[in-house]
């Protein structure tokens, strides 16, 4: 592995544990106590959890995204976005496991150099399944209502498809 | 969400494809929670170690200038801007795994401390905002998925994916700012 990130981990422990060591705090009550209080709140967003990702869950698995896609197609191509990418914005911020399936699709079809190769992989690099996250962060709190949070949030993703489209031609 | 998924993939795919796909999502929350069980429970416990050590302080004062930027003055030096600081610091390093577990701590903290409830309050709003927009400085497992598919260059995504993962941050938080503005 001589992949940075993949130190950072065990870095980032070690250094918390040595911090302890030296302030001598007693590491093993703490540890189980934290432990104990990470677990409880694992159980306690289960439901409203099971009830998020099955409704996220039926959504990409309707087509419904297919019937979106069609639609936008004429948009997208105004603001630079190729058609051919357009299913992979779409289905990132929806499934993780489902955008990796269609960016596979795109590598083996285009090849992972080409343009439509490169500007997948940026936009997969570069930006989060927010449907996901947003219902996981939200099944931990009593909040109904999002607000805005939903709106900023695809924002930030459409940037993300348009600014890789854009910087993969010239790069 | 439910109610129009199932009616139309009953209409278009019949209605044993309906019920397999609700097991299939229902299956995906069950082993969801599986693995996260464990990994919450041990990020939880380093960060009582850390919280313990000052470790958490320290880390809170080096992205001060950041989160009270994002954030504003009133949530400084709160155990939920200690939640959030460790969980931006995770998202930078690329510990995607570390980052989630932190921050469902951090909105739980958020939560406790939301004087309505019932709506999310800004600083989640903003908070979630940071998270879908993922400030990651390696995407390892793209690098990884393009050699596998036989990349000369894998790795030549890596300064326009940061490039655009700002850009998305940037327009992701100020249009945060301004619908705190707009909807208060």
């Amino acid at each position: 592995m001589n992949n940075p990130a993949s130190f950072s981990i065990p870095f980032f422990i070690i250094t918390i544990l040595l911090f302890a060591l030296i302030k001598r705090q007693n590491i093993w009550s703490h540890f189980t106590f934290g432990g104990m209080k990470g677990l409880k709140c694992a159980f306690e967003i289960l439901p409203s959890l099971v009830g998020l990702i099955t409704a996220i869950e039926l959504l990409s698995a309707s087509g419904a995204l297919n019937a979106v896609s069609s639609f936008f197609a004429p948009v997208c191509n105004m603001v630079g976005i190729p058609e051919e990418i357009l299913p992979l914005s779409l289905m990132r911020s929806v499934s993780g496991s489902g955008s990796t399936a269609v960016f596979q699709n795109i590598l083996t079809t285009y090849t992972p150099d080409s343009y439509i190769g490169r500007t997948a992989s940026v936009i997969m690099g570069s930006t989060e399944t927010t449907f996901y996250t947003l219902s996981v962060y939200f099944a931990a709190t009593r909040a109904k209502s999002a607000r805005y949070c939903i709106l900023c949030a695809l924002l930030a993703d459409l940037t993300g498809s348009i600014v890789a489209s854009l910087l993969c031609k010239f790069l | 969400m439910i109610i129009a998924g199932l009616a139309s993939i009953a209409v278009t795919q019949g209605g044993d494809a309906a019920v397999l796909i609700l097991n299939n999502g229902l299956k995906k929350a069950f082993e969801l929670i599986i693995t996260l069980a464990p990994i919450m429970c041990f990020w939880s416990g380093i960060m009582e170690v850390a919280d313990a050590s000052g470790v958490t302080r320290i880390i809170s004062r080096i992205l001060s200038p950041v989160t009270s930027l994002l954030f504003g003055r009133e949530y400084k030096n709160t155990n939920a801007m200690h939640l959030i600081s460790m969980n931006m610091s995770a998202n930078l390093l690329g510990m995607g795994n570390a980052a989630t577990p932190l921050g469902l701590e951090a909105m739980r903290a958020l939560d406790k401390i939301n004087p309505t409830p019932e709506k999310a309050s800004r600083a989640m709003c903003m908070f979630i905002v940071v998270n879908t927009a993922s400030i990651q400085l390696i995407p390892s497992s793209v690098i990884a998925l393009r050699s596998m598919y036989g990349s000369h260059s894998p790795s030549d995504i890596l300064i326009p994916t940061i490039i655009t993962t700002l850009c998305a941050f940037i327009v992701g938080t100020a249009s945060a700012k301004i619908c705190e503005r707009l909807f208060p």
